[in-house]
């Protein structure tokens, strides 16, 4: 049947853009997970932003549901629009809006395929790190839709760690965007919360991607073994080196089977029951050492051989065979599912086991690739769908493979997303408790339901209330004095909080005396997590560690230490501070580095919602689409959202070596091209800092001095420090004079000596701002003699001497913080992103949604 | 592993997507129905719908180019697919008009009768000599109702006389499939294939060759190309390899075993004759080429033709034979491997689709900055040269057997 158009749809999109016969609507039925089918009423072509805001105010007034879709490949029926209405096909919103090649970083729309973009990049020496095996057809939206992962997101991360960006349309059919490619820019993650929201929050318009740059040298490793367990033996081996592979995939039998009839042999031996494919990327030195351990290793493990792909073109081949294995797999079976639970990698061998077993106790056929490296597995489970008999096997075994997930401590899906398919097994692995966040974020963007319906949440969650509304509580409680609490264990913290009324609660982490002094408001209730302290679990086989909140952070370290293990992030003054205070403020300073701060290593929390109800989010598995991203948006909120009592953290092993490459220069201005120079270019140190040599007492008290903060293997020093000089010295750049130093302790002590606001001021600058190095530059020479610009995370210091040249700095393009990185002025001149009022009416959304009646931490940052 | 799954004969969609990535009509309209996997679902409805709607467009606008069952990882079998959607359209909606009767008078009496081809290709020859095509040319006369067929003009080079060449041998190692219109339209490629199978251990002809059928295929009349197959298997009867230069004739003729396969009397036969169908590259020995050194090459782009690289695999041969050669330098144009919109004669039915590929072709073969497109197909060469004429564009086109015939030693 044709559905009708309605007339203000046809003034918004002309007739080619709309598609309303029947014929072509059962073309959008189902995505590539055929399981659930539903037509759209319209299927409807946005080229622009504004003709997407449009529609969604159209569908609002009229009642109809949206449904985003970009390739319809995703793996979780999430693309189909299960209450009907209208389907949004992004597939013709395609531009690159931007491209800087120099800074990294792109802006583009949602229907961009992945796979167009990276071949966008390549002559650029770049490349967008997600890479779905899907990745030739599938959009970028869908990919963030997803937070889709892919083999080499082993090493670089998800989707979500390579979009500091986002434009969307909310509910209201209002455009918002934000986001800014320095690290760390926001204290709330919101493009870690939409990415991997699936389409439930908002509409994805344009994203802010992150681009890398493509490994000097790369080398394919290849190795059957003629059992499962083998081959998983190899993994655990591999990864517990430390050192991470770009890639670690593995295969079975009839995996390998199929991949081998649809494309060129390989040639494998007969007894193969399971093949490795290890991929190592990096400086060419670090790729031959790894090279001949991983060898070493695979073998060990007793691979029947290990072969090296000849040339780039075998390398294309081993890949497009391992990519092409869901759709190989049509060749085995009628009708095919393909699961996606994500264990903790020390599991993954019970894992395969259980997971093969359960299916085939129900009569089915699976076959499977893994994310080994990740502990992602991928069994395609072959049935048909003409056989009731053969559907509620199916249903069964699907059901038993996400409690398995779970009892090892793992998720229901580690990156093709709930959807659909998936959502009324979300209990078993969160409870209604765990799930309480994430509904009140959805109802407090999408109250009405309008955005893709009937995804991720299980049908009863349908039937819970809404959390009441409360007014904002502006004023403090009764007593101007505020009651200082220490709650002796998480339900003690629950029950103050719930008996807290309508007061303002302030939580605080070990280091109360400072807290208390520089509170911002006034406030009714402390609570300390101090009493809540102890590591509660260590995996040294999974790099994870869980502990309860309080627990200060140098114990976490020392305790870590004694295993090799570290927190990789920089946390130079701890010793007041507690591990959840260290997270909630997502530390990484000052050398911070791209995927390796707080943020970017946790994995999963407990906390109490301002209510006193108790959730926990996240899992033990390092990739996780089983609902919102609640870590990457709790780590860097401040307090403002919940109250953490428990944090699981990914631990990394201390690298052979740390130190600082500490480059001179005679002048400023050549001292910070050349850590612009470097931030733009590299990625594999921590900085660059730019300072005065003041500090130090130098006898050139004017002059410059860059740090960078190296890292890594044995031997690889030299070779690091040799590629920075280098990099800089074919851009006209060289320092005067260069050294390592073994200890960060100056800086740290500089640092910590650094006067604190009101002597002193801090700026944000947007790293996007074109006009910013010029501006940096022309204001380098007012700034005095004690000031510290750190490169990574686009922020200058200074003291409140310079207030003149901070201003000027500020109206350019960047954002004047206080200490506790509350934004007291923004740029007016420059295009700040920020600025937009619905943004900021957005980002309030969002935090009401988790503390509906505002009075977490007052006037931290954003709402006071 | 006895349980190894009912075998690899399932071939059904999965609907994973992957063959959407080298669709040329799904990367210029992005829509599920301009693609192959929306096409599979649409050719299901139609074997099992009763009337076609308008629906069928999405159908007509396949160009055929086949790259999407060169990738399907699940061994889909779409040509075969659309072959038979290709009929059961027809069937249900018969060509009127002028046009109609036009292409049933050339689908029957002229590409099956190659005596008639030749004299209507003598006579065409006459009219482009004596200025009339150029004349409908100015006068614009396909802008009238029902000779909207005339576009086809745009699409004709220059018509040569089929010229001398080494004769054929009764006793030969290959036979010569000539094809129609290759003689007639490129009269040096044909006249190159001869000297090069000459040197190749000689050729002898078919009298009884007929058109290879891909036409009437593409065109939905199966029974039509099956006739055609047969009296070509008849016709080309012996041991013998049967070689030729056109991709698209190749390929449907490796296809005549399929075609028959349920016909009992044929069956056996035309897998025979299909398993002695070559394309002249894969009979070419570089050994019979001169290496003579060159300072000065001159640089050339290899065009996949879809029939060649996507039906009969045959992309990496050709180029290794031309890389041995030191007059003339590769370049590689991004997608060589796409389609060029030719499509047979599915350019006539589809200008506006055919000229966006071609188009984004062309640009890329500038940016290659090659001066010479090389591509064995006479279709493909049609359309390269008429959108380099018509964009004034100098590199020049030519077939790999033209190039290689230059070169013998
Ligand atoms: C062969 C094959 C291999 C795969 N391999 C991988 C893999 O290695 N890793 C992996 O992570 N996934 C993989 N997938 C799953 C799938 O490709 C990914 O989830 C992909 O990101 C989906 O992209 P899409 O454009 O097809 O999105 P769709 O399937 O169309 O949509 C996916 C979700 O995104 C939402 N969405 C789409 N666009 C927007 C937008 N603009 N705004 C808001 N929401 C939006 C939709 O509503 C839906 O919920 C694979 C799939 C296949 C078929
Ligand atoms: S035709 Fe093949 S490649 Fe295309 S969607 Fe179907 S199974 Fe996948
Ligand atoms: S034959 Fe070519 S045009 Fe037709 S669906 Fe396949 S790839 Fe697309």
């Amino acid at each position: 049947m044709t559905k009708r158009v309605p007339r203000q749809l046809r003034d918004i999109l002309p007739p080619e853009d709309i598609l309303s016969s029947e014929e072509d609507r059962a073309l959008y039925e189902h995505d590539s997970q055929k399981i659930y089918r539903r037509l759209p009423d319209l299927v409807l072509f946005p080229r622009k932003s504004e003709q997407v805001a449009a529609l969604i105010a159209l569908a609002r007034e009229m009642s109809i549901p949206i449904t985003p879709r970009g390739a319809g490949t995703g793996l979780s029926a999430g693309a189909v629009p299960m209450e009907g209405g209208w389907l949004l096909s992004f597939t013709r919103m395609r531009e690159v809006l931007s491209l800087d090649p120099r800074e990294r970083i792109a802006w583009v729309e949602p229907g961009l395929v992945n796979r167009e973009l990276q071949e966008l990049l390549a002559p650029h020496g770049l490349c967008f790190a997600p890479d779905p095996s899907s990745q030739t057809v599938a959009t970028l939206g869908g990919n963030v839709a997803e937070n889709a992962g892919g083999p080499h997101c082993l090493k670089i991360g998800v989707t979500s760690q390579h979009v500091f960006g986002l434009e969307l349309v909310d509910d209201r059919g209002e455009i918002h965007r934000f986001g800014d490619p320095s690290l760390g820019a926001d204290p709330l993650d919101l493009p870690g919360l939409i990415t991997g929201s699936e389409g439930t929050l908002a509409v994805v318009t344009a994203m802010g991607l992150r681009l890398s740059p493509l490994p000097e040298r790369v080398a394919t490793l290849l190795a059957p073994f003629d059992s499962l367990e083998s081959a998983s033996r190899a993994v655990s081996l591999i990864l517990a080196r430390g050192q991470l592979p770009a890639a670690l995939e593995m295969m079975d039998r009839d995996a390998i089977r199929t991949v081998e009839v649809s494309g060129k042999k390989t040639g494998y031996p007969d007894e193969t029951e399971a093949a490795l494919i290890v991929e190592l990327d990096g400086l060419p030195e670090e790729v031959e050492e790894e090279r001949a351990e991983a060898s070493k290793l695979l073998e060990q493990a007793g691979a029947l051989w290990v072969r090296e792909a000849r040339d780039e073109a075998h390398r294309q081949h081993l890949w497009r065979g391992r990519k092409s294995h869901f759709g190989a797999t049509g060749r085995l079976y009628r009708d095919l599912l393909v699961q996606d639970i994500c264990v903790p990698v020390s599991r993954l061998a019970e894992a395969v086991e259980r997971v093969n077993a359960c299916v085939r106790a129900e009569g089915l056929h699976v076959s499977s690739v893994y994310h080994a490296g990740d502990g992602n597995l991928h069994p395609n489970i072959g049935y048909d769908r003409g056989d009731p008999t053969q559907l509620a096997s199916l249903h069964r075994a699907c059901e038993g493979i996400m409690k398995i997930a779970v009892d090892l401590g793992g998720t229901l899906s580690g990156e093709h997303g709930i959807g659909a398919e998936k959502s009324d097994y979300m209990p078993i692995a969160l409870s209604a408790a765990d799930r309480a966040p994430m509904l009140r974020i959805k109802r407090a963007l999408d109250p009405e339901g309008l955005f893709n319906p009937r995804k991720i949440f299980p049908r009863e969650d349908e039937q819970t209330s809404s959390p009441s509304r409360l007014t904002v509580v502006s004023s403090p409680g009764k007593s101007s004095e505020p009651v200082f609490l220490r709650p002796e264990d998480a339900e003690d913290l629950a029950a103050s909080l719930r008996e807290s009324g309508s007061e303002l609660v302030f939580a605080t982490g070990a280091r109360v005396a400072e807290e208390i002094a520089t509170l911002p408001g006034p406030v009714g209730r402390i609570l300390s997590t101090a009493s809540l302290t102890g590591i509660r679990d260590f995996s040294l086989a999974d790099f994870q560690l869980e502990a309860e909140a309080g627990t200060p952070f140098n114990a976490v370290r020392d305790f870590l230490r004694e295993s090799g293990q570290e927190l990789d992030f920089d946390v130079p003054f701890s010793e007041q501070r507690s591990l959840a205070g260290v997270v909630s403020a997502d530390e990484a300073w000052p050398f911070r580095r791209l995927n390796r701060s707080a943020r970017d290593r946790l994995l999963a929390f407990d906390a109490v919602l301002p209510d006193g109800l108790r959730f926990r989010a996240g899992a033990g598995s390092v990739k996780n689409v089983t609902g919102y991203d609640l870590p990457r948006l709790m780590a860097g909120s401040r307090g403002s959202l919940a109250v953490f009592t428990g944090l699981r953290l990914r631990t990394r092993p201390i690298p052979a070596f740390r130190k600082l490459l500490v480059l001179d220069y005679s002048e400023r201005e050549t001292a910070l091209r050349a850590g612009l120079e470097l931030a733009a270019r590299h990625d594999f140190f921590g900085g660059p800092l730019l300072l005065p040599r003041s500090f130090t007492l130098d006898d050139h008290p004017e002059r410059p001095r860059l740090f960078l903060e190296i890292s890594g293997r044995e031997n690889l020093a030299p070779v690091m420090r040799e590629k920075i000089l280098a990099s800089l010295g074919s851009a006209g750049l060289s320092p005067v004079e260069v050294w390592e130093e073994d200890n960060r302790g100056t800086i740290y002590s500089i640092l910590r000596d650094f006067p604190q606001p009101p002597r002193s001021g801090e700026i944000r600058f947007l790293r996007e701002y074109r006009g910013m190095g010029a501006a940096l530059i022309a204001a380098l020479p007012y700034l005095g003699s004690r000031w510290i610009l750190d490169l990574a995370s686009s922020r200058l210091r200074a003291e409140e001497q310079v207030a003149e040249p901070m201003q000027m700095l500020g109206n350019l393009g960047g954002a004047l913080l206080d200490r506790r990185a509350k934004i007291v002025k923004r740029g007016v001149e420059a295009p700040s992103l920020y600025d937009t009022v619905p943004s900021r009416a957005f980002l309030e959304r969002v935090v009401r949604g988790m503390d509906p009646s505002g009075r977490m931490a007052p006037g931290r940052w954003l709402l006071g | 592993m006895a349980d190894f799954h009912r075998g690899f004969d399932l071939l059904e969609c999965v609907s994973c997507g992957l063959c959407l990535e080298v669709c040329p009509t799904y990367d210029i309209l992005r829509d599920e129905g301009s693609g192959p996997r929306g096409r599979i679902l649409l050719m299901g409805r139609l074997a099992s719908a009763g009337s076609p709607g308008e629906w069928t467009h999405h159908l007509d606008e396949c160009v055929g180019c086949l790259a999407c069952e060169a990738r399907c990882p699940a061994g889909v079998p779409y040509s075969g697919m659309l072959d038979h959607a290709h009929e059961s359209l027809r069937a249900r909606r018969p060509e009127r008009g002028l046009a109609g009767r036009m292409e049933r008078w050339a689908l029957d009496e002229m590409l099956s009768d190659k005596n008639r081809l030749d004299r209507l290709f003598r006579n065409l020859r006459y009219m482009q000599r004596l200025g009339i095509f150029a004349l409908a040319k100015m006068l614009r006369l396909h802008r009238l109702p029902g000779l909207d067929f005339l576009r086809g003009l745009r699409w004709m080079p220059r018509l040569n006389a089929p010229r001398k060449a080494p004769t054929a041998r009764p006793k030969a190692a290959y036979y010569y499939f000539r094809g129609c219109v290759g003689p007639h339209l490129f009269a040096g490629e044909d006249q190159a294939a001869r000297r090069l199978l000459d040197r190749l251990g000689g050729y002898r002809e078919a009298k009884e060759e007929t058109c290879c059928g891909a036409i009437h295929r593409h065109r939905g009349d199966l029974e039509g190309s099956r006739e055609l197959a047969k009296r070509n298997i008849e016709a080309f009867a012996g041991e013998e390899e049967v070689v030729t230069t056109s991709a698209g004739c190749g390929a449907a003729m490796k296809e005549y075993g399929n075609w028959l396969a349920d016909d009992p009397a044929w069956a056996e036969r035309a897998r025979e004759f299909s398993q002695r169908v070559r394309d002249l590259s894969e009979v070419m020995d570089a050994k019979i080429l001169s290496t003579r050194p060159c300072s000065d090459p001159m640089l050339y782009s290899y065009e996949d033709a879809c029939h060649a690289v996507h039906a009969q695999g045959i992309s990496e041969r050709p180029r290794e034979i031309l890389d041995g050669l030191a007059t003339i330098q590769r370049v590689e144009m991004p997608h060589a491997d796409r389609c060029c919109g030719a499509g047979g004669t599915w350019f006539l039915d589809q200008p506006e689709l055919s000229e966006t590929m071609i188009r984004s072709k062309v640009e890329e073969l500038v940016a290659s900055g090659a001066e010479m497109l090389v591509v064995a197909n006479p279709g493909c060469r049609m359309q390269w040269e008429r959108v380099l004429r018509e964009a004034g564009v100098s590199a020049k086109v030519a077939h790999p057997a033209e190039i290689w015939a230059e070169h013998l030693d």
